[in-house]
C-alpha cells in the first residue's frame, strides 16, 4: 500500500483574515523532503500555496519553516526524520508573515548590516601579496562563516521573541566571525553597534540558536566569545596575532621545483571591459 | 556608563552574592539543621540576637555592602527583563529611571535602618 | 491596483510566551526562563525583606509583631520557595558566569556533519546544576518542614 503523509499548512493571505490551517494528503516517497511535499502540493493540489525555496540543498537559506514544533530547513529535512505521518507546517516565528509560509526577513538583514559584516583593513589591499593565515587562525572563525541567513536562530531565541530591537544571534555571530578573523582590524568600529542596550549584552545564553542551526554555526559560542573579547578590550587585553602578508605572487615566474602552479589568470587588468570603473 | 561594564559588574556581584547570600541563607533561614551539627545560629530571629548583631560594627558594615551588591544585581536583572519586554529607545530611559530610583530608595532605607539601629 | 489597507504582514513574534515555549528545544533554553523567574522571585522577596527587617528600628514589640505575622505557614512556604529559587539561581548563575565569558564551551570546531555545539558538549554541567539545585531544595525542605 502506498504510504501517505498528511500535511497541515498554516495559510495566511495578507487580506486581514486570520491565519487558518489547511490539510493536504501527499503520497510519501522514499527520501522525500518536506520541501518535496510542499512542491507536490503546489503542483498537484493547490497552486495558491506560497513558500520560499531556491537551491534545494541547504545553501540559500530560503526555506526555513516551523515543522511540528521545531524550525527546520525544509529542503534539508526528510519527512521520515520527523517520525510522524502528520506534518504541521507553520511560518518561522519572530518574523512577520507575508503570505502562507513566506516571512519577511528584512529585519534579519537590517540587523546583520549594523554589525559591519565584512573585513575592515587599515591598508589598501595589495593584489600581488596574499595574506597568510595559519590553520588555527582559520578555524577560529571558519565555523561561524557557514551562516546562510535563514533566520532559524532568531526564531528560537527567547530574547528575540519579546525584543525585536535585539541584534539577535545571527548578527552577533557574524560580528564575531569577522572580529575573530585576524585579517580584520575593525573591532573598534564594530563595538559601537554591539556594546549598547539591546546589543550583545541581552544574550543570556539560552542556546536555542546553536541547537537549531542547520549549518552547525554555533552562534551561542561565538556570542560568548564576543562578550569576552569586549570585556577584555576595556582593559586593553583583546589581542590577536596580526595577519602577515606573504611573498609577492608572480604570475609569470616559474614556481620552485615540485610546487603546484597557481591557476592561470583568466582576466588581465588591461581587460577594458572590467577596468571601466 | 558603558553597557558592558554594567554587565560585567553584574557577573562580579553575582559571584559575591553566591558566597554572601549562601552564608546568610544558611545562617538565618536554615536554622534547624545546622545547629544540630554545631554550626550556625540557634535562634537568629530572637530580638536579643538581632540587637547583638545590630550593634556589632562588622555586621553593620556587612549589611550595607551586602545590601548594595544585592540591590545592584537584582535591579540590573530587572532592567534587562523590562527592556526586553518593552523594547524601544523611548522606554529605555523610563526603565532606567524606575530601576535607579527604586534601587537607591531601598538602599538608603536599608542603610538608614542599619546605621540608625547601630547608633541607638 | 492599489493594495488594500489591510493587506499587511501579520505579526508573528512569540512575545513573552516565547520565553516559556517556542518549540522542542533543549535544557538550557528552559534554564534561561527559570533563571529569570527565580531571579524576579528572589528580588521581590528582597524588597519585602528590607521592609520587614526595617521594623527593628521601632524596637522589640514591633519586631515581635512582624516576626509573629511572618510565622504564618503561607510565608513559611514562600520562604522555602525563595530558598529553593536562590539555590537554583546561584548554581545556574555560576555556570552562566563561566559560559557567558566563553569558558566551558569548548573551541570552535570545524563544521563537519554531524555538527556539534559548545553548549551540548558541556551539557553535563547544566545537568549537574539541575541535580544540585534539586538536592539543595530537598535539604531546605527537610530543614523547614520535617526536622
Amino acid at each position: 500500500m502506498e504510504r501517505r503523509v498528511s500535511v497541515k499548512v498554516q495559510r495566511y493571505a495578507s487580506n486581514g483574515l486570520p491565519p487558518r490551517i489547511e490539510q493536504y494528503e501527499v503520497p510519501q516517497k522514499e527520501g522525500m523532503t518536506i520541501l518535496d511535499a510542499l512542491m507536490f502540493i503546489k503542483e498537484n493540489l493547490d497552486g495558491s500555496l506560497a513558500f520560499r525555496a531556491s537551491c534545494r540543498m541547504g545553501i540559500c537559506g530560503s526555506c526555513a519553516m516551523f515543522v511540528n514544533g521545531y524550525p527546520y530547513l525544509a529542503c534539508h529535512t526528510q519527512i521520515h526524520e520527523i517520525g510522524k505521518q502528520e506534518l504541521i507546517i507553520k511560518p518561522l516565528p519572530n518574523f512577520p508573515v507575508v503570505k502562507d509560509l513566506v516571512v519577511d526577513l528584512s529585519s534579519l538583514f537590517d540587523r546583520h548590516r549594523t554589525v559591519l559584516p565584512y573585513l575592515i583593513r587599515s591598508e589598501e589591499p595589495d593584489d600581488t601579496r596574499p595574506i597568510v593565515q595559519r590553520p588555527d587562525e582559520l578555524e577560529a572563525f571558519l565555523k561561524f562563516s557557514y551562516c546562510i541567513k535563514c533566520g532559524i536562530c532568531v526564531s528560537g531565541c527567547p530574547t528575540c521573541a519579546s525584543d525585536p530591537t535585539f541584534l539577535g544571534p545571527q548578527a552577533l555571530a557574524q560580528a564575531w566571525r569577522y572580529s575573530a578573523d585576524n585579517r580584520d582590524e575593525g573591532f573598534a568600529k564594530r563595538k559601537e553597534s554591539l556594546d549598547r542596550p539591546h546589543g550583545v549584552w541581552n544574550c543570556h545564553l539560552a542556546g536555542a540558536c546553536s541547537e537549531a542551526c542547520p549549518k552547525g554555526v554555533d552562534p551561542a559560542l561565538g556570542i560568548q566569545r564576543l562578550k569576552r573579547a569586549l570585556i577584555a578590550s576595556y582593559f586593553g587585553l583583546f589581542r590577536k596575532r596580526k595577519a602577515t602578508l606573504g611573498p609577492p605572487v608572480s604570475w609569470e615566474a616559474a614556481p620552485p621545483e615540485g610546487a603546484p602552479r597557481p591557476p592561470e589568470r583568466t582576466v588581465t587588468p588591461e581587460d577594458t571591459s572590467l577596468s571601466g570603473d | 556608563m558603558k553597557e558592558g561594564l554594567g554587565w560585567f559588574f553584574q557577573l562580579f556581584t553575582g559571584l559575591f552574592l553566591v558566597a554572601l547570600l549562601g552564608v546568610h541563607m544558611l545562617g538565618m533561614h536554615m536554622d534547624t539543621l545546622l545547629p544540630r551539627f554545631g554550626m550556625g545560629y540557634k535562634d537568629p530571629l530572637v530580638f536579643q540576637e538581632v540587637l547583638k548583631r545590630g550593634h556589632a560594627p562588622l555586621f553593620v558594615a556587612f549589611y550595607v555592602v551586602f545590601l548594595g551588591l544585592a540591590l545592584y544585581h537584582g535591579f540590573y536583572g530587572l532592567r534587562a527583563v523590562l527592556m526586553e519586554v518593552w523594547a524601544s529607545s523611548r522606554t529605555l530611559s523610563s526603565i532606567n529611571m524606575l530601576v535607579w530610583s527604586l534601587g537607591l530608595f531601598l538602599f538608603f532605607l536599608g542603610t538608614a535602618v542599619s546605621v540608625g539601629f547601630f547608633l541607638v | 491596483m492599489a493594495i488594500p489597507l489591510k493587506a499587511r504582514p501579520v505579526q508573528n513574534d512569540l512575545g513573552i510566551v516565547g520565553w516559556g515555549w517556542a518549540g522542542r528545544y533543549g535544557l538550557e533554553r528552559y534554564l534561561y526562563t527559570l533563571h529569570r523567574l527565580t531571579g524576579l522571585g528572589v528580588l521581590f522577596y528582597l524588597v519585602l525583606h528590607i521592609f520587614a527587617t526595617s521594623t527593628r528600628i521601632f524596637g522589640e514589640p514591633a519586631w515581635k509583631a512582624t516576626m509573629g505575622f511572618l510565622h504564618h505557614p503561607a510565608f513559611r512556604f514562600g520562604e522555602y520557595l525563595v530558598f529553593a529559587g536562590f539555590v537554583f539561581h546561584a548554581l545556574n548563575g555560576v555556570r552562566l558566569i563561566f559560559q557567558e565569558l566563553g569558558y566551558l564551551l569548548g573551541k570552535p570546531t570545524p563544521p563537519v556533519f554531524p555538527y556539534s555545539y559548545g553548549l551540548r558538549d558541556f551539557r553535563p554541567v547544566a545537568f549537574l546544576v539541575v541535580v544540585l539545585a534539586v538536592v539543595g531544595a530537598f535539604v531546605a525542605f527537610c530543614d523547614m518542614f520535617l526536622v
